[in-house]
């Protein structure tokens, strides 16, 4: 199964603070960005950088990849497993998570991130989310008094 | 993004406690997560900054939920309304809408023409009191791009009288829908080379009369179609309407050789078939006690059986097994066969399973390879009900080895069932016995059941090892 189409059996990717990890090619497929850099290339063994992923966060999104792209997994289980990843993340992981996921360009993995952002600032206030995303606000108060009563049909 | 994704956010390097800032990321990013948003909250997001205004335009999701107070409503077609005019729906990817629509049909079926887009591909539609028929789009019935599509509403189905090809459909789910004649109804079935899984809920099939439905690709089939109590009644009281009934039901034909698991819950209103299902491994049929209609029952699953033959994970209702028992003869038994199945469950609502029960014997006794018997809603034997049961069914011989009881009360005749199975159950494993907390939740109560299980513990086995587990 690890051989595919190349020869390549063992993939080592290098995180931004210099931890490395070995993973089977199935396991980079799912990052477009990982995966092109393989295509192109045409050797045994390959040693990807990334300069934008920290070790905790590729960790993490290997362990995420390794448990979706089992067949043994059921659907079941891979649902209780993405409850927990979840659960696991803090606020501000989440945000890294989904930079990385991006900068891996991972399908998948960023729609996931995008739902648990979108769970983050569910049924929060304006201010909470402009905090959360570091927004600052260009409206005057009397502007964003004026925009919340345009949108009232929105905010009831 | 791909231009991007190299060379970018290098701001953080070096320490692990970077702060992201959202606005770095690509817009689709934004509109990701908004997309993941209650709509409501996303059109919120416009008062964050400028930068936000319109960001919540370019959302691919909308769910709309019209809520119960009647107060609202107007405020919610208000806000419907100017969504319509304010969202680029050309990028919507899933809309979904539960709508009481009352006389406000014109105006849905205004909306459906611009939220169906054409390169929608989740609808999901759940509308109630629709008065006038509904109108989709035309160029939603040749949609290339729609994989879910879900229809709730109690009114005939308006198909157009062009082609009808829903080429990537994977799930359909129908609820209440009243199908057209057949020149449509038949017409709509043939166009869905994707699907994977249908739900037919209490859809109404008169009109339709004999309906193939041939899908190269079905894995799933979920049909429940329950009698609704009023017009029962009523039917009941008059016995000429009921056999006009006979005639009043439409004919189902399912070709579908890759499909894998079936599933039916309901009255038999519908007259089923299924062809070239040999496939099937995990069957559920939970035929409902009416009238006695037992006949019809026996005909309607044996009917069902021989299309199933290769299934290995059965349940059935106790009504179903009865009638089969019951009326048997009419049929050929030895067209039944289960040479695959390895687990069967038995449901029992009204009356206790008993496993005297001359259908449950048929079945077992064609089921030669049967590891896991569940009972579910109880399993009674009269005291020496076990003298009827004869020949004994050979799995016990070789193969049951997980007996599973529920609702377990602790009758004499519940310990006579279980006395007998520890007797016939040769390579039996293990009997798991589940009591509803309820029923031995008394002063007393817990000895009592104490007891019960040091009695068991004590029957006789034919199985030195098997263990009997209590709950």
């Amino acid at each position: 199964m690890a051989a595919e189409k190349s020869s390549i059996k063992i993939i080592t990717l290098i995180a931004a603070d210099g931890s490395v990890f070995e993973v089977e090619p199935n396991i980079v497929k799912e990052m477009k960005t990982v995966q092109s850099y393989i295509d192109e290339l045409d050797q045994n063994t390959v040693s990807i950088p990334l300069p934008n992923v920290f070790g905790n966060d590729l960790a993490m999104i290997i362990e995420y990849c390794k448990k979706h792209a089992s067949e043994e997994e059921t659907k079941e289980a891979k649902e209780e497993f993405d409850f927990e990843f979840v659960k696991r993340m803090k606020s501000d992981d989440k945000l890294r998570l989904l930079q990385a996921a991006s900068y891996l360009n991972m399908e998948s993995f960023l729609q996931f991130m995008a739902k648990a952002i979108a769970a983050e600032i569910e049924n929060q206030s304006v201010e909470f989310v402009r905090d959360y995303f570091q927004i600052e606000s260009d409206f005057t108060p009397e502007e964003e008094a004026e925009l919340r009563k345009e949108n009232e049909w929105a905010f009831k | 993004m791909e231009n991007n994704k190299h060379q970018k956010h290098h701001k953080g390097e070096g320490k692990n406690d970077s702060n992201i800032k959202l606005c770095d990321l690509p817009i689709d990013i934004h509109h990701k997560i908004l997309s993941n948003l209650p709509t409501k909250e996303a059109i919120g997001t416009c008062v964050l900054s400028k930068s936000w205004l319109n960001k919540w335009k370019g959302i691919n999701v909308i769910d709309l939920e019209e809520s119960d107070e009647p107060n609202k409503r107007q405020q919610f077609v208000d806000f419907v309304e100017k969504l319509l005019v304010a969202c680029n729906t050309s990028s919507l990817k899933k809309f979904s809408l539960l709508f009481e629509v009352g006389d406000e049909t014109p105006r849905l079926n205004a909306w459906l023409a611009v939220f169906v887009n054409p390169m929608i591909e989740e609808l999901s539609l759940k509308l109630d009191r629709v008065e006038e028929p509904l109108v989709l789009p035309q160029h939603f019935f040749t949609s290339e791009t729609l994989t879910k599509f879900e229809l709730s509403m109690q009114q005939v189905i308006s198909l157009p009288p062009s082609t009808i090809s829903f080429k990537n459909l994977v799930t359909l789910t129908l609820k209440n829908v009243i199908f057209p004649s057949n020149y449509y109804t038949a017409r709509f079935f043939l166009g869905l080379p994707s699907l994977k899984e249908i739900t037919l809920i209490d859809c109404n099939w008169k009109n339709a009369g004999y309906i193939i439905i041939c899908c190269s690709s079905l894995q799933t089939v979920f049909i429940r179609e329950w009698k609704d109590e009023e017009e029962d009644d009523e039917n009941h009281n008059n016995e000429e309407e009921d056999h006009d009934d006979q005639n009043n039901h439409g004919k189902i034909a399912i070709y579908a050789t890759k499909l894998l698991t079936f599933l039916y819950d309901g009255d038999m209103i519908n007259d089923y078939s299924l062809i070239f299902t040999t496939m099937v491994t995990n069957a559920t049929i939970e035929v409902h006690q009416h009238h006695n209609k037992k006949l019809c029952a026996c005909y309607f699953m044996f009917k069902l059986f021989t299309a199933l033959c290769n299934v290995a994970k059965l349940s059935l209702t106790y009504f179903a097994v009865e009638a089969l028992g019951d009326q048997i003869q009419i049929l050929n038994e030895n067209l039944l066969s289960f040479n695959n199945l390895v687990e069967f469950r038995v449901v029992s609502y009204s009356s206790i399973t008993n496993f005297s029960s001359q259908g449950l014997h048929i079945i077992l006794q064609h089921s030669p390879i049967l590891e896991e018997i569940e009972f579910d809603g109880g399993l009674v034997l009269d005291e020496n009900g076990g003298d009827d049961i004869n020949p004994l069914p050979a799995c016990f011989e070789t193969h049951v080895k997980i007996i599973t009881i529920y609702g377990f009360q602790g009758s004499e005749e519940e310990l006579n069932a279980i006395k007998f199975l520890l007797k016939i159950g040769q390579v039996l494993e293990i009997i798991y016995i589940f009591t509803y907390e309820f029923d031995f939740d008394y002063p007393g109560g817990p000895e009592k059941l104490e007891m019960l299980y040091e009695q068991m513990l004590g029957f006789p086995k034919a199985s030195i090892d098997c263990e009997i587990a209590l709950q």
